[in-house]
């Protein structure tokens, strides 16, 4: 692999940059907003399992009837799980997003309030979409509510990208000594979502179903290792250990 | 930990320089006396939850009866269109929460020391804050009756007086912890005195304007809705406190 060694101090001045410890930092700036935000993060994540309900609620379960009766159920699983990948997918960027991101002001964190505003009420289409699974004749309703699901997504999308270009903007949150490249090459890792679900809300009147597949692409476009990504899991030819002790 | 070497003169000091300074003086003060960092953590909890129980006031549309429990109605798109009263409510409580949250955040920006008694003020205030979903419920509700003939009439008017005096409660409170530690001198010594009574203003007027809500709602319900739109957009915009 060959790498300018510019180009190699440079990445290695800014994983320090950006994984430095907190109190390093000298600015606490953002550190209520990760806490706020982890705060709703979580607890919508979690609310999405108020939608599991035992089988026959209050009445006797017949010898035998229990495994179907939880299978029958298999839309409130499928909405779960979409719906826990979306909002743990927003979350693990917007770690990510405030690793660069390292000093707030007003209009950020608006524009954060707004990004958890969506998150919050992700509960609710997914509750909207697991029933529309569930009567599985009525193909209109399951396009709306595919539809609703796509359009909340798509403003979880849209907000996310404004934090991120408000922030970085002429390095107007961002720490001097990280480069434009780097963001940049953010930028774009962060651009492609609200449109992959710009599409799916496209599909959706047209077919639910497909319309709900291209969800599955984005947590599996995280599979795909990224050169850019400050999370990614370290390996031994990094040289950021010893630079980091020195 | 050894601090950084800045220019001395403070001539040459650049505001960037200055400005980290300050924010160092500012940590160590924390660090040295009571720190906010535990109130902060708690606080941002019980917003967070509070702010986020929200949607669970958001009606799931339904056919009523018998077995008909989980199972949606049959034109689902004008089904949602319905349950919009519930939308308007959840932002508008969201963004009311959510800015008082972020004014929350400058507040701590200049209090640096806590005692038992900001502790048991701000706690009051999180009373208020916790309780909010309650107020949004009714507000939809209240939305929704306006149209219903059977309701009744003054449901929005009872709804919006209710949700003004939560948001007094919740205004008193705030000012109560902030008035506090400006006269006990919870805040920090390098606090600029012109923002801090910019801030003591500004806290001051948010319970004065859902006072006026209030009456509002005797004349038009619909009015003081407006102005829980504004309220909020208003105390988000930057202001003259932020820089610290």
């Amino acid at each position: 692999m060959n790498v300018d060694p510019n180009q190699q101090e440079q990445l290695v001045a800014e994983r320090q940059l950006t994984r430095a410890p907190r109190q390093l930092r000298r600015d606490r700036g953002v550190d209520r907003l990760e806490a706020f935000s982890d705060g709703v993060f979580s607890i919508a994540i979690t609310l999405l399992v108020l939608d599991f309900h035992p089988p026959a609620e209050g009445s006797r379960l017949a010898d035998g009837a229990l495994l179907p009766q939880l299978l029958d159920q298999w839309q409130v699983y499928a909405a779960y799980l979409l719906s826990f990948v979306v909002i743990g997918v927003t979350w693990v960027d917007h770690h990510l997003l405030f690793r660069y991101v390292s000093r707030s002001d007003r209009v950020l964190l608006a524009l954060n309030g707004l990004l958890l505003l969506i998150i919050a009420f992700t509960p609710y289409p997914t509750t909207i979409l697991s029933r529309a699974l569930g009567n599985s004749g009525d193909q209109q309703n399951l396009a709306v509510a595919a539809a609703f699901y796509s359009l909340v997504v798509l403003l979880n999308g849209i907000f996310f990208n404004l934090i991120w270009h408000y922030a970085v903007r002429h390095h107007r949150l961002v720490d001097r000594r990280i480069s434009s490249a780097s963001l940049d090459r953010l930028s774009k890792r962060f651009i492609y979502w609200p449109f992959f679900y710009l599409d799916s809300l496209l599909v959706a009147p047209f077919s639910p179903y497909i319309s709900l597949g291209i969800y599955l692409l984005v947590p599996l476009s995280y599979a795909i290792p990224n050169k850019a990504d400050p999370l990614r899991p370290r390996t031994n030819k990094q040289p950021e250990q010893k630079e980091l002790a020195s | 930990m050894t601090r950084p070497k800045l220019a001395q003169d403070p001539q040459t000091a650049t505001s960037l320089e200055q400005h980290h300074e300050r924010r160092l003086a500012h940590l160590e003060a924390k660090i040295a006396e009571k720190s906010t960092d535990r109130t902060e953590a708690f606080s941002d909890g019980v917003f967070a939850i509070a702010i986020t129980l929200l949607v669970l006031e958001i009606v799931v549309p339904r056919v009523a009866g018998g077995d008909g429990e989980r199972h949606l109605p049959k034109d689902l798109l004008q089904a949602l269109a319905h349950e919009w009263p519930s939308y308007l409510s959840y932002v508008l409580t969201f963004v009311m929460l959510g800015s008082t949250w972020i004014n929350h955040h400058i507040m701590f920006n200049y209090v640096v020391r806590v005692d038992r008694m900001i502790l048991a003020f701000n706690t009051l205030l999180l009373l208020v804050i916790a309780l909010n979903p309650f107020p949004a419920a009714l507000l939809a509700q209240g939305i929704a009756d306006r149209n219903n003939l059977e309701a009744d009439p003054h449901s929005l008017a009872i709804a919006s007086i209710i949700f003004s005096s939560v948001q007094i409660m919740g205004g008193v409170f705030y000012n109560a912890t902030w008035l506090y530690a400006v006269r006990r001198g919870l805040i920090a010594k390098e606090a600029d005195p012109k923002q801090v009574k910019q801030l003591t203003r500004i806290s001051l007027i948010y319970p004065l304007i859902f006072v006026i809500s209030i009456g509002l709602a005797f004349v038009s319900p619909e009015a003081s809705l407006l102005i829980y739109v504004l309220v909020p957009l208003a105390y988000v915009l930057p202001n003259s406190t932020d820089r610290f």
